[in-house]
Protein backbone atom coordinates (compact mmCIF):
# COMPACT_ATOMS: atom_id res chain seq x y z
CA UNK A 1 0.00 0.00 0.00
CA UNK A 2 1.22 3.22 -0.58
CA UNK A 3 0.53 6.73 0.99
CA UNK A 4 1.04 10.06 0.06
CA UNK A 5 0.00 13.03 1.54
CA UNK A 6 -1.02 15.93 -0.69
CA UNK A 7 0.84 18.67 -1.76
CA UNK A 8 0.10 22.39 0.35
CA UNK A 9 -3.60 22.69 -0.41
CA UNK A 10 -6.85 24.13 0.72
CA UNK A 11 -7.30 21.63 4.12
CA UNK A 12 -5.04 20.44 5.90
CA UNK A 13 -5.32 15.81 6.37
CA UNK A 14 -5.39 15.51 2.69
CA UNK A 15 -3.81 12.44 1.66
CA UNK A 16 -4.26 9.67 -0.66
CA UNK A 17 -3.59 6.05 -0.33
CA UNK A 18 -3.31 3.18 -3.21
CA UNK A 19 -3.47 -0.89 -2.81
CA UNK A 20 -4.37 -3.86 -4.34
CA UNK A 21 -7.72 -4.51 -5.29
CA UNK A 22 -8.11 -7.96 -2.93
CA UNK A 23 -10.11 -8.81 -0.41
CA UNK A 24 -7.30 -9.21 2.11
CA UNK A 25 -6.46 -5.33 1.11
CA UNK A 26 -9.40 -3.76 2.27
CA UNK A 27 -9.02 -4.00 5.91
CA UNK A 28 -5.52 -2.47 5.84
CA UNK A 29 -6.39 0.16 3.68
CA UNK A 30 -9.44 1.31 5.46
CA UNK A 31 -7.45 0.97 8.94
CA UNK A 32 -4.55 3.25 7.37
CA UNK A 33 -7.38 5.79 6.50
CA UNK A 34 -9.22 5.51 10.01
CA UNK A 35 -6.17 6.22 11.75
CA UNK A 36 -5.18 9.05 9.45
CA UNK A 37 -8.72 10.73 10.14
CA UNK A 38 -7.78 9.59 14.01
CA UNK A 39 -5.79 12.45 14.48
CA UNK A 40 -8.30 14.99 13.10
CA UNK A 41 -10.04 15.01 15.87
CA UNK A 42 -12.92 12.88 14.40
CA UNK A 43 -15.61 11.37 17.16
CA UNK A 44 -15.49 7.50 17.40
CA UNK A 45 -18.94 7.64 15.84
CA UNK A 46 -18.11 9.10 13.04
CA UNK A 47 -14.81 7.22 12.20
CA UNK A 48 -17.16 4.10 12.66
CA UNK A 49 -19.26 4.90 9.90
CA UNK A 50 -16.25 6.11 8.04
CA UNK A 51 -15.03 2.39 8.18
CA UNK A 52 -18.06 1.14 7.23
CA UNK A 53 -18.49 3.17 4.26
CA UNK A 54 -15.71 2.61 2.65
CA UNK A 55 -15.22 -1.11 3.33
CA UNK A 56 -18.67 -1.16 1.20
CA UNK A 57 -17.61 1.20 -1.55
CA UNK A 58 -14.51 -0.73 -1.78
CA UNK A 59 -15.95 -4.29 -0.86
CA UNK A 60 -17.71 -3.24 -4.67
CA UNK A 61 -14.90 -2.44 -6.66
CA UNK A 62 -12.91 -5.69 -5.65
CA UNK A 63 -16.12 -8.13 -5.72
CA UNK A 64 -17.78 -6.02 -9.00
CA UNK A 65 -15.37 -3.89 -10.94
CA UNK A 66 -13.21 -6.28 -10.91
CA UNK A 67 -14.46 -9.17 -10.53
CA UNK A 68 -12.06 -10.84 -8.41
CA UNK A 69 -9.73 -11.01 -10.49
CA UNK A 70 -7.26 -10.22 -7.24
CA UNK A 71 -5.45 -7.97 -9.80
CA UNK A 72 -5.87 -4.25 -10.71
CA UNK A 73 -5.36 -1.33 -8.01
CA UNK A 74 -7.47 0.66 -6.31
CA UNK A 75 -6.59 4.94 -5.26
CA UNK A 76 -8.53 6.65 -2.14
CA UNK A 77 -7.48 10.15 -1.69
CA UNK A 78 -8.99 12.19 0.91
CA UNK A 79 -10.14 15.42 1.19
CA UNK A 80 -10.56 17.40 4.19
CA UNK A 81 -12.65 20.30 4.48
CA UNK A 82 -14.51 22.52 7.29
CA UNK A 83 -17.80 20.86 7.15
CA UNK A 84 -17.20 17.45 5.46
CA UNK A 85 -14.65 14.54 4.06
CA UNK A 86 -14.12 14.02 0.39
CA UNK A 87 -13.50 10.02 -0.25
CA UNK A 88 -12.69 9.52 -4.14
CA UNK A 89 -12.03 6.07 -4.94
CA UNK A 90 -10.74 5.28 -8.65
CA UNK A 91 -9.94 1.81 -9.98
CA UNK A 92 -9.83 0.84 -13.85
CA UNK A 93 -12.15 -2.01 -13.49
CA UNK A 94 -16.00 -2.37 -15.02
CA UNK A 95 -18.26 0.20 -14.67
CA UNK A 96 -21.68 0.48 -13.04
CA UNK A 97 -23.80 -1.23 -14.99
CA UNK A 98 -25.50 1.40 -17.03
CA UNK A 99 -22.85 3.75 -15.83
CA UNK A 100 -24.67 5.23 -13.05
CA UNK A 101 -25.42 4.22 -9.00
CA UNK A 102 -27.70 1.92 -8.72
CA UNK A 103 -31.68 2.56 -7.81
CA UNK A 104 -32.33 2.26 -4.20
CA UNK A 105 -34.70 -0.81 -3.97
CA UNK A 106 -36.59 -1.55 -0.57
CA UNK A 107 -35.21 -4.66 1.00
CA UNK A 108 -37.84 -6.94 1.89
CA UNK A 109 -37.44 -7.55 5.18
CA UNK A 110 -40.68 -9.03 6.42
CA UNK A 111 -42.10 -12.48 5.41
CA UNK A 112 -40.72 -16.27 5.64
CA UNK A 113 -36.77 -16.22 7.42
CA UNK A 114 -35.95 -18.57 4.12
CA UNK A 115 -36.57 -15.74 1.97
CA UNK A 116 -34.67 -13.27 4.04
CA UNK A 117 -32.03 -11.29 1.65
CA UNK A 118 -28.42 -12.04 2.62
CA UNK A 119 -26.91 -9.40 -0.13
CA UNK A 120 -27.71 -5.50 -1.23
CA UNK A 121 -27.16 -4.28 1.66
CA UNK A 122 -23.62 -2.27 1.36
CA UNK A 123 -25.20 0.56 -1.13
CA UNK A 124 -28.15 0.44 1.82
CA UNK A 125 -25.48 1.87 4.18
CA UNK A 126 -23.45 3.75 1.95
CA UNK A 127 -26.66 6.19 1.24
CA UNK A 128 -27.46 6.06 5.00
CA UNK A 129 -23.62 7.51 6.29
CA UNK A 130 -23.22 9.94 3.50
CA UNK A 131 -24.23 13.30 2.33
CA UNK A 132 -24.04 12.66 -1.52
CA UNK A 133 -22.47 10.15 -3.45
CA UNK A 134 -21.50 10.91 -7.19
CA UNK A 135 -20.26 8.30 -9.68
CA UNK A 136 -18.71 9.16 -12.96
CA UNK A 137 -17.24 6.92 -15.92
CA UNK A 138 -14.13 8.41 -17.35
CA UNK A 139 -12.52 6.58 -19.84
CA UNK A 140 -11.42 3.45 -18.71
CA UNK A 141 -11.58 4.48 -14.78
CA UNK A 142 -14.55 4.69 -12.28
CA UNK A 143 -14.68 7.56 -10.24
CA UNK A 144 -16.62 7.45 -7.43
CA UNK A 145 -17.23 10.23 -4.70
CA UNK A 146 -18.52 9.94 -1.84
CA UNK A 147 -19.05 13.13 0.64
CA UNK A 148 -19.29 12.32 5.15
CA UNK A 149 -20.65 15.49 6.12
CA UNK A 150 -18.90 16.42 9.55
CA UNK A 151 -21.91 18.38 11.56
CA UNK A 152 -24.34 15.20 11.54
CA UNK A 153 -24.12 12.70 14.46
CA UNK A 154 -24.21 9.66 12.36
CA UNK B 1 -11.37 -16.82 13.15
CA UNK B 2 -12.42 -19.45 15.61
CA UNK B 3 -15.71 -20.43 16.74
CA UNK B 4 -16.17 -22.02 20.45
CA UNK B 5 -19.77 -23.53 21.09
CA UNK B 6 -20.96 -24.38 24.44
CA UNK B 7 -24.41 -25.65 25.75
CA UNK B 8 -25.70 -24.36 28.68
CA UNK B 9 -29.56 -26.55 29.51
CA UNK B 10 -31.23 -25.78 25.86
CA UNK B 11 -29.16 -22.88 24.31
CA UNK B 12 -26.06 -23.50 22.46
CA UNK B 13 -23.71 -20.51 22.93
CA UNK B 14 -21.56 -19.95 20.06
CA UNK B 15 -18.92 -17.66 20.41
CA UNK B 16 -16.54 -15.91 17.33
CA UNK B 17 -13.51 -15.37 18.52
CA UNK B 18 -12.44 -12.94 15.81
CA UNK B 19 -12.40 -9.44 15.92
CA UNK B 20 -14.47 -8.55 12.50
CA UNK B 21 -16.43 -10.34 10.09
CA UNK B 22 -15.98 -8.88 7.04
CA UNK B 23 -16.04 -10.07 3.40
CA UNK B 24 -12.58 -11.93 3.23
CA UNK B 25 -13.99 -13.92 6.52
CA UNK B 26 -17.54 -14.45 5.70
CA UNK B 27 -17.40 -17.77 4.04
CA UNK B 28 -15.33 -18.96 6.88
CA UNK B 29 -17.93 -17.94 8.98
CA UNK B 30 -20.90 -19.54 7.50
CA UNK B 31 -19.14 -23.07 6.69
CA UNK B 32 -18.08 -22.97 10.40
CA UNK B 33 -21.42 -22.08 11.83
CA UNK B 34 -22.66 -24.71 9.51
CA UNK B 35 -20.39 -27.46 11.73
CA UNK B 36 -21.30 -25.51 15.14
CA UNK B 37 -25.14 -26.13 14.95
CA UNK B 38 -25.70 -28.63 12.38
CA UNK B 39 -27.41 -30.85 15.17
CA UNK B 40 -28.03 -29.22 18.54
CA UNK B 41 -30.14 -27.20 20.81
CA UNK B 42 -33.16 -25.33 19.09
CA UNK B 43 -32.11 -21.96 20.99
CA UNK B 44 -29.01 -21.04 19.50
CA UNK B 45 -26.84 -17.06 20.60
CA UNK B 46 -24.13 -16.13 18.52
CA UNK B 47 -22.06 -14.05 20.75
CA UNK B 48 -20.41 -11.33 19.12
CA UNK B 49 -18.76 -9.54 22.28
CA UNK B 50 -15.55 -9.94 20.62
CA UNK B 51 -16.58 -8.60 17.42
CA UNK B 52 -15.45 -4.95 16.71
CA UNK B 53 -16.41 -4.91 12.76
CA UNK B 54 -18.98 -6.37 10.48
CA UNK B 55 -19.45 -5.17 6.88
CA UNK B 56 -22.67 -6.33 5.03
CA UNK B 57 -21.09 -9.40 3.94
CA UNK B 58 -20.65 -10.24 7.28
CA UNK B 59 -24.24 -9.42 7.95
CA UNK B 60 -25.06 -11.17 4.70
CA UNK B 61 -23.28 -14.59 6.78
CA UNK B 62 -25.06 -14.15 9.59
CA UNK B 63 -28.32 -14.06 7.89
CA UNK B 64 -27.31 -17.48 6.05
CA UNK B 65 -26.43 -18.79 9.48
CA UNK B 66 -30.07 -17.92 10.99
CA UNK B 67 -30.99 -19.78 7.51
CA UNK B 68 -29.20 -22.54 7.83
CA UNK B 69 -30.61 -23.50 11.05
CA UNK B 70 -33.94 -24.20 9.55
CA UNK B 71 -37.46 -23.10 10.31
CA UNK B 72 -37.60 -24.63 14.00
CA UNK B 73 -34.65 -23.28 15.43
CA UNK B 74 -34.01 -19.97 15.84
CA UNK B 75 -30.37 -17.66 16.00
CA UNK B 76 -30.29 -14.83 18.38
CA UNK B 77 -27.42 -12.61 18.77
CA UNK B 78 -25.54 -11.39 21.86
CA UNK B 79 -23.01 -8.45 22.87
CA UNK B 80 -23.11 -6.54 19.66
CA UNK B 81 -20.65 -3.67 19.83
CA UNK B 82 -21.71 0.15 18.63
CA UNK B 83 -19.79 -0.71 15.12
CA UNK B 84 -21.83 -3.59 14.64
CA UNK B 85 -25.47 -2.51 16.30
CA UNK B 86 -25.30 0.14 13.89
CA UNK B 87 -24.93 -1.86 10.69
CA UNK B 88 -27.65 -3.66 12.07
CA UNK B 89 -29.55 -0.42 13.03
CA UNK B 90 -29.43 0.92 9.76
CA UNK B 91 -29.97 -1.81 7.51
CA UNK B 92 -32.69 -2.73 9.53
CA UNK B 93 -31.72 -6.34 10.68
CA UNK B 94 -32.36 -5.29 14.66
CA UNK B 95 -35.90 -6.11 13.60
CA UNK B 96 -35.17 -9.49 12.23
CA UNK B 97 -32.66 -10.53 14.70
CA UNK B 98 -33.73 -10.82 18.69
CA UNK B 99 -30.59 -8.99 20.09
CA UNK B 100 -29.64 -8.94 23.72
CA UNK B 101 -26.63 -6.47 24.88
CA UNK B 102 -24.60 -8.98 26.67
CA UNK B 103 -24.56 -12.61 26.71
CA UNK B 104 -25.71 -13.14 30.21
CA UNK B 105 -29.33 -11.45 29.23
CA UNK B 106 -29.05 -13.66 26.34
CA UNK B 107 -29.36 -17.02 28.77
CA UNK B 108 -31.38 -15.44 31.40
CA UNK B 109 -34.20 -14.99 28.99
CA UNK B 110 -36.65 -17.24 28.41
CA UNK B 111 -36.92 -18.65 24.87
CA UNK B 112 -40.33 -17.15 22.95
Amino acid sequence: MQATPSGSGDTAHSFSVSFPATETAVHGAVGHVCHELAQARLSHDQLSSIRIVLTEAINNIVEHAYANAGSGMIELSVRRFTDRIEFRLSDTGHPLPGNRLPEPCPSGLTGPAASLPEGGFGWVLIRELTSAVEYQRDGDQNLLTLSFDLASAD
Amino acid sequence: MNLTSTDKGSVRIVTVEADRIDAAMAIQFKDEMRRETVSGPDRVILNLSQIEFIDSSGLGAIVAAMKQLGNSRRLELAGLTPAVEKVFRLTRMDTVFRLFDTLDDAVASLAD
